[in-house]
């Protein structure tokens, strides 16, 4: 025990008194409080006329004419000035008025255009994203003239219902389905877990293969366990992932209430205060596993640059929660995402999705939260047993096989 | 020459005959597919198709014409039934015979006034469905080709006014292609640029370096890597738009959108802004890779030459809504964002010549000087252990 607290003391010292450590701790807020504090700048004081320069979309029109062949547009309709949309007689005329820009571009409207329905848009500039918003209008246009004048029928194709959405279910606080952060917020929670596990494993792993290549390995097993050795690390680790991400959402609060912007979340989109536990619970169990298995990797590769290899295939598991997130995020309580938040590798990065995303059975959580557990204990247990002289000595190459074996303690 | 030819064959063969790189170069199609597979596969699976149910008691569908034509190829057309009364739709619902029913006012007709009763409201696609079969029935009494062209909307032809460039709304995908290219090129540059910050620092670290030098000039053997390096990138390139070829030819035959992708981007012009800026990524990389004293170290300071690269991606949306803006025209002027910039100036817009072949031109030269500049660190830079090089020394004199 003693010697486990040993290792804790020195790892946790040692990283979070390394420079790259401060630096990326101090760099991620600092970058964004600048930016934020560049943007508000841009905003207030600046009269906008900067930022307009600089980041201007495309300046908003603007004359255009129309040659229509096929004597289809008789009339414009009501809202359109005859002056935003010229007729011209022929294609040679539109295109003078084009080349002394009199008009920003042209349609021809070919004769064939009611079987057809084809149209050619001429535009200085060409632009399609800009000339695909604008050609709404001559859109309109040509409909109104189609069916013969009659507004409200065009009006009405463009949106044919009035709609009023009744749920039967009886539900508290429902989430409005069209809104995009019924979608964002649990995406983000996900996401942000997602990359706070993995940077802690990859602590562990930068550790372990950096004692191993120096040979300091060798020497610390002279005198304790693997087991001891890994506990101490782990734990000292994975309070340095959470000191980091405390620092970073405490700074990023800090920054939302210095910059005087509220977060006008309705209550539907506030997250219940026991997913911070659950939260919790699942990144260090999460983050056990993990860690564990980067030590596995780390004990077994020659330098860094290999491992970097096995652990793409390593966090393969956690990222198919994200691959399916949009299936996590509609059926919170579907088979899939069961499945997946029961699935110890793939649990805490898909439980957090759910939990985020709807109401999860406690009986569920709590049965994750145990399998998570056994999984931590039996991984971190059997990756201890990697660390004997032959497998931190021999030179070779990483591979599956051998990692499976070291693991399974078959060789 | 020959010695350089040594050099650059020595480090493309020991990178592409490499399983590490023919993994990375094959999985990278393949997990793509698998990606879109996936994502089709879920989509379907999560949709809803049972029946949708509707109540009308404005007349307007008493004797309903039905959808022909569905442009959804993954979600199939749902069916719609009709109820007299909405207890009797109610109770379907309620027995799950149906995922919905929508309500038509009497007064619809002129308020467009509607219900939609759901336990769990459906997706946006299949209310896309009902609202195409509303469309359809207003527009019974009109002529079948007038309806027919109304429903279908307008295809429009964007041209440029020289002719040159031309898009095809119905074909509006291609608009992604630019986007989709930059990235590609950005990851090639950093993996072949990666791969020779590795090779660079790696044989300083066991000390090779200094034995190759003792019969190759310093210029020949980073012309040599570098040269070996942009090679590996291209292979990588040209592979993957192998794969993309196929995959469009293979695509094509069952969707046949597929076949419509092509890329209306000038090449010639894409690879004269391409060339320059993968040597001069790969030569900084390489100038990097001599200055540093370990590989972790280096893998740092690769990460602040992403960043510069990936910001016209930042503003993207600025950029294809302007593209001859002072942002988008200032952006190709920096060498490290030129690339990107350029190529998605050049999809969206007609790039003035004479500011093209001065960003061409800026691009070069830049080029050139990273590979002084890489030659430079690394001479100086031999037989140094443990000690960084300062900046001053790399341009001081000698």
């Amino acid at each position: 025990m003693n010697k486990t607290i040993l290792v804790f003391k020195n790892e946790l010292i040692s990283t979070i008194t390394s420079r790259s450590f401060i630096v990326t701790l101090l760099l991620v807020p600092g970058v964004s409080a600048i930016m934020m504090v560049v943007i508000s700048i841009l905003g207030q004081n600046t009269s906008q006329v900067v930022s307009q320069v600089v980041f201007s979309s495309a300046p908003k029109t603007i004359t255009e004419g129309y040659v229509d062949q096929s004597g289809l547009i008789k009339t414009l309709p009501d809202g359109i000035n005859a002056s935003r949309l010229i007729a011209y007689p022929d294609e040679t005329h539109a295109r003078q008025a084009l080349a002394q820009k009199a008009i920003s571009g042209f349609y021809v409207i070919p004769q064939d255009y009611i079987s057809s329905g084809k149209v050619l848009y001429i535009r200085n500039d060409f632009n399609p994203l800009a000339g695909l918003d604008q050609t709404r209008i001559i859109e309109e246009v040509i409909h109104f003239n189609l069916l013969g004048g009659n507004e409200s029928l065009v009006r009405k194709l463009n949106a044919p219902m009035q709609l009023n959405r009744v749920s039967l279910l009886p539900q508290t606080s429902q989430r409005d389905q069209g809104s995009f952060l019924t979608f964002f917020l649990p995406y983000t929670v996900t996401m942000i877990f997602y990359i706070v596990i993995l940077t802690a494993a990859s602590l562990m792993l930068n550790s372990v293969t950096a004692e191993k290549q120096n040979r300091i390995m060798e020497i610390l097993m002279v005198s304790m366990t693997p087991t001891q050795m890994l506990t101490g690390k782990i734990i000292a680790l994975g309070l340095v992932g959470l000191i980091q991400t405390i620092a970073w959402t405490g700074a990023g609060y800090g920054l939302l209430i210095l910059s005087g912007q509220k977060l006008n979340l309705s209550p539907a989109f506030s997250l219940p205060p026991s997913i911070l536990l659950w939260g919790l619970i699942f990144f260090l169990l999460g983050y056990a596993v993990y860690a564990g298995l980067m030590a596995g990797v780390g004990a077994l590769v020659p330098n860094l640059r290999e491992a970097s290899q096995a652990t793409t295939i390593m966090i393969i598991p956690m990222i198919i929660p994200l691959i399916l997130i949009s299936t996590l995020i509609n059926a919170p309580n579907g088979v899939i995402s069961m499945v997946l938040s029961l699935f110890p590798l793939t649990a805490p990065v898909a439980m957090m999705a759910r939990l985020s995303a709807g109401v999860v059975p406690i009986w569920e959580i709590l049965l994750s939260i145990g399998l998570l557990a056994i999984t931590a204990v039996l991984i971190i247990r059997s990756v201890a047993g990697m660390f004997r002289a032959q497998t931190l000595l021999s030179g070779q190459a990483f591979n599956f096989k051998v990692f499976f074996k070291a693991l399974t303690g078959m060789n | 020459m020959t010695k350089f030819l040594h050099v650059f064959w020595n480090e493309y063969t020991r990178h592409v005959l490499r399983k590490r790189f023919l993994f990375a170069l094959f999985s990278v199609p393949f997990f793509i597919v698998f990606l879109g597979l996936v994502s089709i596969l879920t989509v379907v699976l999560s949709t809803d198709t049972s029946p949708i149910g509707y109540v009308d008691h404005s007349g307007l569908l008493v004797s309903p014409r039905r959808v022909t034509s569905s442009t959804d190829i993954i979600i199939k057309p749902v069916t719609l039934i009709s109820y007299q009364n909405e207890v009797d739709a109610r109770a379907a619902l309620e027995s799950k015979r149906i995922q919905a029913y929508y309500i038509l006012a009497p007064d619809y007709k002129t308020s467009s006034r509607s219900e939609l009763i759901y336990l769990k409201e459906p997706d946006s696609s299949i209310q896309n469905q009902f609202e195409a079969f509303l469309k359809t029935n207003l527009l019974t009494s009109e002529p079948t080709l007038v309806a027919k062209r109304v429903d279908q909307g307008t295809i429009f032809i964007i041209q440029s006014a020289d002719g040159k460039q031309e898009l095809d709304t119905s074909e509006w995908y291609n608009i992604l292609l630019p986007i989709i290219s930059g990235v590609l090129f950005i990851s090639i540059i950093f993996t072949s640029g990666g791969y020779l910050m590795q090779a660079v620092v790696e044989e300083k670290e066991n000390r090779t370096m200094e034995m190759i030098i003792t019969s190759v000039s310093p210029g020949q053997l980073m012309a040599g890597k570098i040269a070996g390096d942009v090679g590996v990138g291209l292979t990588q390139l040209l592979t993957w738009i192998m794969f993309g070829a196929v995959a469009i030819g293979i695509g094509g035959q069952y969707f046949g959108w597929i076949s419509h992708i092509h890329v209306g981007i000038n090449f010639t012009l894409l690879l004269l802004t391409l060339f320059p800026s993968f040597v001069l990524i790969a030569a900084l990389m390489a100038a990097v890779g001599a200055t540093v004293t370990g590989a972790h170290e280096a893998q740092s300071i690769t990460g602040l030459f992403s960043l510069p690269i990936w910001i016209p991606y930042w503003f993207i949306y600025p950029i294809m809504t302007n593209p001859n803006g002072p942002l988008a025209i200032g952006l190709s002027f920096f060498p490290l964002t030129a690339p990107v910039t350029l190529s998605l100036r050049m999809a969206f817009t007609e790039i003035p010549v004479w500011q093209l072949s001065l960003n061409i031109i800026v691009l070069f030269l830049f080029a050139i000087g990273a590979l002084w500049l890489a030659a430079r660190t690394f001479q100086l830079g031999m037989l140094r252990y443990g000690k960084r090089l300062s900046w001053r020394e790399v341009f001081g004199k000698a």
